[in-house]
């Protein structure tokens, strides 16, 4: 299974990002190697439908499960219509902290995504 | 059909106040009201409503028995409008209308179709006075089609139009075939930085312009004054910071029906613009 997280920095002891799509980086951590990968979020610059596109990239990582601090409608729905599962994180947790805690299933499933976040 | 737009870079300077009064004093005259967000022109005035007709854009349609899921739709999508999830998803709210997905789709599975987005609704105020009002939709984020499609028609008389604040897209599609660009303006720091924006705007957009001071107080340094100097922009009426004005407006009235000396002011106004336009 993958995980991702969104992130500012390619360190898993670094502090989960507070936004989800306009975060620098998305973490990807697959659980039978192990390993942490860390991709560009190119949706960080979009000047419209960054929500989407950082959906799709997630998408396209072959996650499927995400872990997020909170997310836009948009962002949701996509990932509501994916059958990707999306679970709170606590604020100022690591990476490390956050995959810890979701496969040991003390994190809440997030069941709305937030209106509000995109500029006019 | 000359074109008056009335613009400001912060809202509350007076650009409904500035246009509502120079529309009754003009002869023959159609207010256009483009500020499609909250449009307010029209209670200023009295008359019957005489149509109300609904604007649309265009938006995405996908056919699933034609789709073959090629994505090339979702990747193509400069506005990242189409998510791809195994299939394309649209995202209507994000879309521009630009008829790309349409366009390229491979099995031509894709067609547009009409969104309604808000409405045009005529008041008709007298022989000499029309006012139109743009209205966008609830939880619609974009009102530039229908100031499109407000401005795009044929009027009789002299055209005014109440922009939206600002100088985003909305302000631009608003002054986009303006003859003459009246910038209402406080005489404060605030006001004056704003002001500064559509300036800009106006210039950019090779427009002749003007500016109007609105709520003027006296006895402090004006940085919009002394800008106004050094780019040689006309200052065609200053408006005092006034009870008896402020009163009468939001009450729902003009100043050139209620305030003595008033309706020659606007008049002049007018003149003025005219004389600025000829230039």
């Amino acid at each position: 299974m993958k995980i991702l997280l969104a992130c500012l920095e390619k360190d898993s002891k670094a502090v989960i990002s507070e936004v989800f799509a306009r975060a620098a980086y998305f973490a990807v951590y697959d659980t039978d190697s192990m390993t942490y990968t860390y991709l560009e979020n190119t949706a960080a610059e979009a000047s419209s439908g960054a929500g989407v596109k950082a959906a799709q990239e997630a998408i396209d990582s072959k996650a499927t499960l995400v872990v997020a601090r909170r997310l836009g409608e948009n962002s949701f729905d996509i990932f509501k219509e994916s059958n990707i599962k999306v679970l709170i994180a606590k604020k100022d947790a690591t990476l490390e902290e956050l995959v810890k805690l979701a496969l040991d299933k003390k994190l809440e499933t997030m069941l709305e995504g937030k209106v509000g976040f995109h500029h006019a | 059909m000359l074109k008056i737009a009335v613009l400001s870079g912060k809202g509350g300077t007076g650009k409904t106040f500035i246009s509502t009064n120079l529309s009754n004093v003009i002869s023959k005259c159609t207010l256009l009201d483009n500020d499609v967000e909250e449009p307010n022109s029209r209670l200023f005035f009295d008359g019957s409503v005489t149509d109300s007709l609904g604007v649309f854009s265009k938006v995405p349609l996908i056919n699933r028995s034609l789709c073959n899921n090629c994505r090339l739709c979702s990747d193509s999508c400069r506005f990242n409008a189409i998510a791809f999830i195994g299939k394309p998803l649209i995202f209507e709210n994000i879309c521009h209308n630009c008829g790309l997905c349409s366009y390229i789709c491979p099995t031509g599975a894709i067609s547009e179709v009409d969104k309604e987005v808000g409405h045009i609704e005529t008041l008709k105020v007298s022989e000499n006075l029309t006012v139109k009002t743009g209205f966008l939709n609830l939880l619609e984020e974009s009102g530039t089609p229908i100031i499109e499609a407000l401005n795009s028609q044929k009027y009789e008389g002299t055209v005014v139009i109440d922009c939206p604040p600002g100088s985003s897209c909305l302000a631009m599609e608003a002054i986009k075939d303006s003859d003459f660009n009246l910038l209402v303006s406080e005489d404060t720091n605030f006001s004056f930085d704003n002001f500064k924006a559509v300036y800009e705007l106006s210039m950019l957009f090779n427009k002749k312009t003007g500016i109007v001071i609105n709520k003027k107080t006296t006895g402090i340094s004006s940085k919009l004054v002394e800008f106004s100097r050094e780019h040689n922009i006309p200052i065609l009426l200053e408006v005092p910071f006034s009870k008896e004005i402020a009163s009468i407006t939001s009450n729902g009235h003009l100043i050139s029906n209620r305030l003595f000396g008033y309706k020659e002011i606007f008049t002049k106004l007018y003149s003025d613009i005219l004389l600025e336009v000829a230039k």
